[in-house]
């Protein structure tokens, strides 16, 4: 009985997924009937699908308040497996940005905000697979948001002419006839001439902390200022992260444009409650504390390409308790440290790897999070993009 | 073979912010509306920091997009409710989640803006 409701629940779904693969103005798609793996995932994406619209989406956020990940678990043990990750937010917001005649008479173009905030936020692997995400927060949070873009340099009359040009261009123009377009209306300029702009974040939260299923959990109060920020084409000399990737750039895209933005930096200060914590239970008694945490993330353009891209970007979350027991100390549970890099390509580039995605990755992690007590190097191979062969053969 | 998502709107919006991104990040403004990559593809989306850190990162990108279109003279749709913030909100909205495809951003900026070809339209 079971397996005929599936038969027929995947018939549903090929109906449904027929009728919207219509080929495309780039590309024909032969019709056949699909294979069992594309029927399994039709299956899989109408359930996460349905699971969504019954959950209405996160209502200050995405559509999508759950999505599907696979979870490779680090080099020394554990199992791989299915999991899900998911974000839901409920924000209340207001927002001030200049008027356009400010705007015209030389105030800068940015933003003030003040929001509220409740968020779930974490994932959950099932069955006996390693977790190795992010922590899992419930959180209450009051956001202030700044951000300064510099002066606007409105020219009207370039707008208009490159508007025209492109709708003369016709429906699908071509990058030629697209960097024709910005050449006679002359908006190059504008971004060649951008000012440095800046944007921070600064939030008081108030929550939990947990691992996947809040068996090991610790209540949490504290502060955060994110700061981020895109240089100008002057000022993109002192972006030192950026000088060896810059370099080749030059080598590998001569005419590149391009400008990196600079590190952002995140810096929070908390007052943990780790009394549900029975991992620090085991060593200490003391179960409230103080932790620091930083995290520096830098992200670039390695070398541009007709297909896209070659891209890199690099996290690093260090997190440290302040006067911790000895017991702790000598447990190394004062403090942590967490790398994950990731290089980046279409998956175009590599024609010979038979792949559905867009891009392939090659992720490198080191280091780990508070409640996360197995470390360790992992190369890991992400559900949207992946080499499989590269991934069998680092796995031998 | 990259994935099969329908291409961006064919829409003057689309053709605008496709040449922005093309102009600021060194990539196909053709190839961005045929094969319509997923945000986690966008060459300003940090698949390795944080979501504080990325979040704040976007937002700084929505709001870049916006200063483009008022300096090359786009203004905003007027509809009741319509503004420089909503119009910030919808399209940050749109960049957040890593699997999205990147259409989101046309549809938002086509949404909350007034191009030639919509004045045109209703001339």
């Amino acid at each position: 009985m079971l397996e005929r409701r599936a038969l027929i629940l995947a018939a549903a779904c090929l109906s449904a997924a027929s009728a919207f693969a219509e080929p495309t103005a780039t590309e024909a798609i032969p019709a056949r009937p699909p294979t069992a793996e594309e029927l399994k995932q039709l299956l899989v994406d109408a359930s996460v699908a349905r699971l969504n619209r019954l959950l209405g989406g996160s209502p200050s956020g995405g559509p999508e308040t759950i999505q599907l990940k696979f979870f490779e678990p680090d080099g020394e043990g554990g199992e791989g497996g299915w999991g899900v990750v998911y974000d839901w937010k409920l924000a209340k917001k207001t927002q001030r940005m200049p008027e356009e005649e400010d705007i015209r008479s030389g105030e800068p173009f940015g933003f003030s905000q003040m929001s509220y905030q409740f968020a779930l936020k974490g994932s959950h692997a099932f069955r006996d697979a390693v977790n190795n995400e992010d922590l899992s927060t419930a959180t209450l949070s009051l956001h202030l948001d700044r951000a300064d873009l510099g002066r606007a340099n409105i020219d009207e009359i370039a707008g208009e002419v490159f508007q025209q040009c492109l709708m003369d261009a016709g429906p699908t123009p071509t990058d030629e006839q697209t960097k024709a377009c910005i050449e006679t209306g002359a908006v190059d300029r504008l971004l060649a001439d951008e000012p440095t702009a800046w944007l921070y974040n600064l939030n008081f939260h108030g929550g939990l902390e947990a691992n996947q299923d809040y068996t090991n959990s610790r209540g949490l109060y504290g502060l955060n200022v994110v700061f981020v920020s895109e240089p100008s084409a002057a000022a993109s000399r002192y972006n030192v992260f950026d000088l060896p990737f810059r370099a080749l750039r030059k080598s590998m895209s001569p005419g590149s444009r391009y400008r990196a933005s600079f590190p952002s930096l995140s810096f929070s200060l908390d007052r943990l409650d780790a009394k549900d914590d029975e991992i620090r239970a085991a060593f200490t008694s003391k179960s409230t504390f103080t932790r620091a945490s930083a995290e520096v993330a830098f992200q670039t353009i390695l070398a541009s390409f007709d297909e896209g891209p070659l891209r890199f970007n690099i996290s690093y979350r260090y997190f440290h308790e302040f006067s911790p027991p000895e017991a702790i100390k000598i447990a190394n549970l004062d403090s942590f440290d967490y790398t994950k890099m990731q290089l980046r390509f279409p998956a175009r580039l590599l024609p010979i790897v038979e792949t559905d995605e867009y891009e392939l990755f090659v992720s490198y992690t080191d280091g780990k999070l508070p409640f996360d007590v197995t470390s360790g190097k992992a190369i890991e191979v992400g559900i949207s993009t992946s080499i499989d062969m590269l991934a069998r053969l680092l796995a031998k | 073979m990259p994935p099969r998502n329908e291409p961006w709107p064919n829409t003057l919006a689309a053709k605008v912010l496709a040449s922005y991104f093309m102009m600021k990040y060194d990539i196909s403004a053709s190839n961005l509306r045929a094969l319509n990559p997923p945000m986690g593809a966008m060459p300003f989306f940090n698949n390795s920091a944080s979501a504080a850190i990325r979040e704040a990162e976007l937002a700084l990108v929505a709001a870049a997009i916006q200063k483009f279109l008022l300096e090359v003279g786009v203004p905003l749709e007027k509809f009741k409710g319509n503004s420089l913030s909503k119009a910030h909100a919808a399209l940050l909205r749109s960049m957040l989640i890593e699997a999205d495809p990147s259409s989101g951003m046309a549809i938002m900026v086509d949404e909350h803006y007034r191009f030639m070809d919509e004045k045109k339209k209703n001339a």
